[in-house]
């Protein structure tokens, strides 16, 4: 099939040239095809990655595996050129964007979306990879806002519009680069959760004794007690209960848990969970004592900005719904082709 | 007699002492769980595939987290234990594949499909193209076309092709 396809598109190669030439290494044209670079050569890194244990094992007989450090180190540097080229693009324009005006527009923004970074460093991060990728997100969050209302301004000025009218307006008639622009911004607070997730992530894992806490973060985590019962669908039901405090201040009582099937003889694990804004505290039930249930095992995630994830994808999906969904014309020119038939 | 007695006293002494010694070792025992899982989410269940040790439920892989403890309960560095676990189970515990040989492939791959990528976009960019983007689409004399005329002109093809 690889062999075909590939055939295909060498024998029609001629045919899929461009007729147009970009002359411009800072007009939008030139950004996408860098846009198109970066995510083929994750998509071909991500292939070699997983393609990799089979081809070593064929020529050498040994088995490797390729785990996430490798997608880390090797796609980490392409995605923020992704971050970089997303915050540079709404900013180019179609045909030639000359350097020295693009500058000066980049410079001021790369300067005021410095401010989160420095906010970041004060708040005692130190990492220059988390802090650096920052600053990639908000340099991108804010060129996309510089740009949707410097177009709401306009469009309300020049047609004497409410902004409320113009922002729908302005929607209604370029669908695609508004919805565009909400993936943007989707990916930039998916990108903040996933900082979160992969620098800032901590964990730990002990076992206690009733009453006994684990501490992680700043956070005391007590545990309470644990009850163990069948229950007439044939589960084995086993809860603990666990105090989250932080100084002293008790902020919620959490169920961790793990349901044991007799039938099919598997267990399913149900997590206790803390979630607000800022980070989701997970508590996993590990291990027991199955006589006198005095002493347990669990272990303790602390994910910072991981929300951010889900409101990023939230949102990324609410600008793939406003970029797919059909405009006025081609409505019209449906019903048109409809009519004519 | 009296002798046999002694000695049944001191083994009883002995049994006594035995567990309760182990259990206050287990219980001083100076590498937490943190300190295991550490190394152990590096390593490779070498049963499981893709499953790395600090999360693999089987009992072998607990077995093996409690080698890793005694391992740097013994002293042993961070790379002693990986190479350890890689002579006794092969490469495939290790998370990447260690720099040599074949697998050297896997670190130049990478930076290799980047570099092609750039000198192709390289080439693209700046390449004479059938039309010039920059050209204009209409003649200089020549009244540009207003949406409404360009809408018509698809319209009428779209009739056509239908």
């Amino acid at each position: 099939m690889f062999v075909f396809s590939l055939g295909l598109l060498l024998w029609r190669w001629s045919d899929l040239s461009s007729s147009y030439q970009i002359k411009s290494l800072f007009s939008k044209e030139s950004a996408f095809l860098i846009n198109n670079l970066l995510f083929f050569a994750i998509f071909l890194i991500c292939l070699i990655g997983i393609l990799f244990p089979i081809v070593s094992e064929l020529f050498t007989g040994q088995k490797v595996t390729v785990g996430p450090p490798f997608y880390k180190s090797a796609t980490g540097p392409l995605f923020a050129l992704l971050l970089l080229l997303m915050g540079v693009v709404p900013l180019t324009m179609w045909g030639a964007t000359t350097a020295r005006s693009l500058e000066t527009i980049v410079r001021k923004l790369a300067l005021i979306a410095l401010a989160a970074p420095v906010i970041a460093l004060i708040l005692g991060v130190t990492r220059w990879i988390a802090l650096l990728t920052i600053w990639l997100i908000f340099f991108a969050i804010l060129a996309t806002l510089f740009d949707t209302i410097n177009s709401i301004r306009l469009r309300s000025r020049i047609h004497k519009e409410t902004t409320w009218k113009a922002v729908n307006n302005l929607v209604r008639h370029n669908r695609r680069r508004y919805g565009g622009y909400l993936i943007h911004l989707g990916v930039a607070l998916m990108g903040l959760g996933i900082i979160g997730i992969e620098m800032f992530q901590t964990t730990t894992q002990g076992m206690v004794a009733e009453g006994e806490s684990l501490n992680l973060s700043g956070y005391t985590f007590t545990y309470e007690k644990l009850t163990v019962a069948d229950t007439p669908d044939g589960r084995n039901v086993a809860t603990a209960s666990i105090l989250i405090s932080r100084d002293g201040k008790e902020l919620e009582r959490v169920y961790p848990g793990s349901d044991y099937y007799y039938a099919s003889q598997q267990s399913v694990t149900k997590p206790g969970v803390r979630s607000t804004l800022g980070e989701d505290l997970y508590i996993i039930l590990v291990d027991w004592l199955e006589i006198t249930s005095e002493g347990a095992t669990f272990k303790v995630f602390r994910n910072p900005l991981i929300n951010w994830l889900w409101i990023g994808s939230a949102i990324l999906m609410l600008g793939t719904l406003v970029a797919l969904w059909p405009g006025r014309e081609a409505r019209n020119a449906t019903q048109t082709i409809k009519g004519d038939a | 007699m009296k002798q046999l007695k002694w000695v049944t006293l001191a083994l009883a002494v002995i049994l006594i002492l035995i567990p309760s010694t182990i259990v206050g070792a287990q219980d001083e025992s100076p590498i937490t769980d943190d300190e295991v899982n550490a190394l152990a989410e590096e390593l490779y269940c070498p049963v499981c595939e893709n499953v790395p040790l600090d999360v693999c439920p089987t009992k072998a892989c607990a077995q093996w987290r409690d080698l890793i403890r005694e391992k740097i309960e013994l002293g042993w560095s961070e790379k002693q234990i990986k190479e350890f676990f890689a002579e006794q189970y092969g490469d495939q515990v290790m998370a990447v594949p260690p720099r040599r040989g074949f697998n050297w492939l896997i670190y130049v791959l990478p930076p290799l499909v980047v570099l092609i990528g750039m000198v192709v976009v390289a080439r693209v960019i700046g390449k004479p193209g059938k039309i010039s983007a920059a050209a204009p689409l209409v003649e200089q004399n020549e009244k540009p076309a207003t949406p409404e005329e360009i809408i018509d002109e698809i319209e009428k093809d779209l009739r056509r092709k239908a």
